[in-house]
């Protein structure tokens, strides 16, 4: 029980993950593959977040009367990691918008006939 | 001065030029503006060479804060050589690049794409440089994340590119994400990133964590190694990206997926005595020779050029981990020396097909009739790369298949033995594909219209190294046979 409670972060974390690559691996429209991919980074970013969090401990700022202080490392590498998923979600919507706008699709069975690769070259058409 | 900072100039130089280049106007100017950036940057990859070919290990703190708890660029001599490879296939690929790009690339949009070409080779020299594994993940999706828009930029020809760069994005970022959680568990149970520090602790570090984290890293590099079950991206990815940048990718970016294996098993593989590890060289070979065989008998089946050479490079990457897997200093050693052979072969071979691409307009096998005769110096060096990567002697190819034939005889694997020996035979019959839809009698004859001179320089120079690497394979055995000594013995 205790542990049901006390790791709740680390649970949420799990059922996030496992979300998140489902819908990866199981939409078959693009935007919601993204979506998913989405879910699956955030879980990583809690993760990260509930592990610099140490018991009783304040916010990593000096000051007397303190001295548990929980660690900021963590917080500050998924700084980074946050600004390259949305870097990747960006990039990746973007593309989706110009598969719909080249083959009028973004479901994945439509998508598949049309990008096997016996068919000839066809540039892409822009607008 | 520069001597002294090269270690961080080689990242720094790339990364900072990268925004200069796309804000230039014209495609001409920042063409020749990439060229001698990316010369640049191999002039302080091989000062850098210059500097640990002794054994040195160049320590470099960045912003003065003393590693581990700042962030440190390791250079071994591995690295060294690794960031020689990257900035000389970038050099190489930047020369002919402007050319292979006329007519499918709006001149306007060349400059960005220039831009992204010089943020990839930062990303991936970084890699190679950084001492930290946090790092390793951020310079992992710079380079990613420009590759994503690269590869996009081949639908100028083909709008299958479109799907190819999503589908790598797609799995490129569950791989960067499971390297990240990987990282996470290594962190919470020894509380440092510094990769040599890391090393040091895992081996007091509670076994469970480290077991799940490296996990975790090895299914993350995997992805990007397009180990076999997880290469689905690559061939799509090299086969419609813009003919220049799938060269620059063939040489480089499953390259560097293989360095990463061998720097992690510093800390991630098995090394005996020691406790807390996971053997993942056991999975190696029988994933190489799946890759091998698989790789090579998809490749006889296809029906375009690039296509082939994609899954071919599959075989061959397998062929690094089968060496990787064998084990010990030579095992190490034979993997790094089928690595830098490949990649000149490999890299000749795109870079002509990329030619051809040019003149032709196509790569598909039943459009390459006649091409004995209208290009018969890019139709030389196809051959030339076809006799390599079947292993004839007097090529690098002999020399790199001969190294784990050699190691595997010692250690009985027959089994190894045997698939190499197989996927030889296999070799000779896709390059045959090649040599008789070169030989074929076009529809109708046409002028003899060989090699656009931009490729002359990096065909003819990848040519010349596949045999040079062949007749003269000394240097490159002493280098790599140093490198993984340094590995094995002053690992920390």
């Amino acid at each position: 029980m205790s542990d049901l409670v006390g790791l709740f972060p680390y649970w949420a974390v799990i059922i996030l993950m496992m979300t998140g690559l489902y819908i990866v691996i199981a939409q078959g429209n693009l935007v919601k593959k993204l979506i998913g991919l989405g879910i699956f980074q955030v879980s990583v970013f809690v993760l990260y977040i509930a592990i610099g969090v140490v018991d009783g401990a304040t916010p990593p700022i000096l000051s007397p009367g303190f001295n548990s202080y929980s660690n900021p490392l963590p917080s500050v590498l998924i700084l980074t990691a946050i600004v390259v998923g949305v870097a990747t979600l960006a990039v990746g919507l973007a593309l989706a918008v110009r598969i719909r706008e080249s083959f009028g699709t973004i479901e994945e069975e439509d998508l598949l006939p049309l990008t096997v690769p016996e068919l000839p070259p066809e540039p892409e058409a822009r607008p | 001065m520069i001597a002294q900072h090269a270690a961080v100039l080689v990242v720094v130089l790339p990364l900072l030029c990268a925004p200069l280049v796309a804000l230039l106007r014209d495609a001409r100017i920042a063409g020749a503006a990439v060229l001698i950036i990316a010369a640049l940057d191999a002039a302080l990859a091989t000062l850098l060479l210059c500097q640990t070919l002794d054994g040195t290990v160049i320590s470099y703190a960045l912003g003065n804060w003393a590693p581990p708890i700042g962030i440190e660029y390791r250079i071994d001599l591995l690295a060294a050589a690794m960031a020689c490879l990257l900035s000389y296939a970038a050099t190489l690929v930047a020369l002919f690049l402007p050319v292979s790009l006329r007519g499918t690339i709006a001149p306007g949009d060349q400059p960005r794409l220039f831009a992204a070409f010089l943020l990839c080779l930062a990303g991936l020299v970084g890699i190679v440089v950084t001492g930290d594994i946090f790092n390793v993940f951020v310079f992992l999706e710079i380079s990613s994340l420009s590759t994503y828009v690269l590869i996009a930029m081949g639908a100028g020809a083909d709008r299958r590119a479109l799907t190819a760069a999503f589908d790598y994005l797609v799995l490129g970022a569950t791989g960067a994400t499971f390297f990240v959680i990987g990282i996470a568990f290594l962190y919470v149970v020894t509380g440092t990133l510094n990769m040599a520090d890391l090393g040091e602790r895992m081996a007091t570090a509670p076994k469970r964590a480290v077991i799940v984290g490296s996990s975790f890293i090895f299914v993350g590099i995997a992805l990007k190694a397009a180990m076999l079950p997880l290469h689905r991206w690559m061939p799509n990815a090299y086969a419609y990206a813009p003919a220049g940048i799938g060269t620059f990718l063939a040489m480089t970016a499953t390259k560097v997926s293989i360095y990463l294996l061998i720097r992690m098993s510093d800390f991630v593989f098995d090394t005996p005595g020691e406790i807390g590890r996971v053997n993942f060289a056991a999975l190696l070979p029988p994933i190489g020779l799946a890759m091998l065989v698989a790789g090579s008998v998809i490749a006889v089946t296809t029906k375009d050029l690039r296509r082939l050479l994609a899954y071919s490079s599959i075989a061959n990457l397998g062929l690094m981990l089968v060496a990787l897997g064998l084990g010990g200093i030579a095992g190490i050693a034979a993997a790094l020396v089928n690595l830098f052979n490949h990649a000149i072969i490999k890299g000749g071979m795109f870079a002509t097909t990329a030619a051809v691409l040019h003149r032709r307009g196509t790569t598909r096998m039943d459009a390459l009739a006649g091409l004995s005769r209208d290009m018969p110096v890019a139709f030389g060096f196809l051959v030339l790369g076809g006799l390599a990567l079947i292993g004839v002697p007097l090529t690098a190819g002999f020399v790199s298949k001969l190294l784990v034939v050699k190691l595997a005889f010692e250690q009985a694997n027959w089994l190894v033995v045997g698939g190499v020996m197989l996927t030889s035979l296999i070799t000779v019959a896709y390059v045959w594909r090649i040599v008789e839809a070169g030989m074929a009698a076009p529809a109708k004859t046409a002028p003899r219209h060989d090699l656009h001179p931009a490729f002359l320089l990096p065909v003819g120079l990848l040519g010349a190294a596949t045999i040079g690497l062949g007749i003269w394979s000394e240097p490159m055995l002493t280098l790599a046979g140093r490198i993984a000594a340094q590995m094995i013995g002053g690992a920390p």
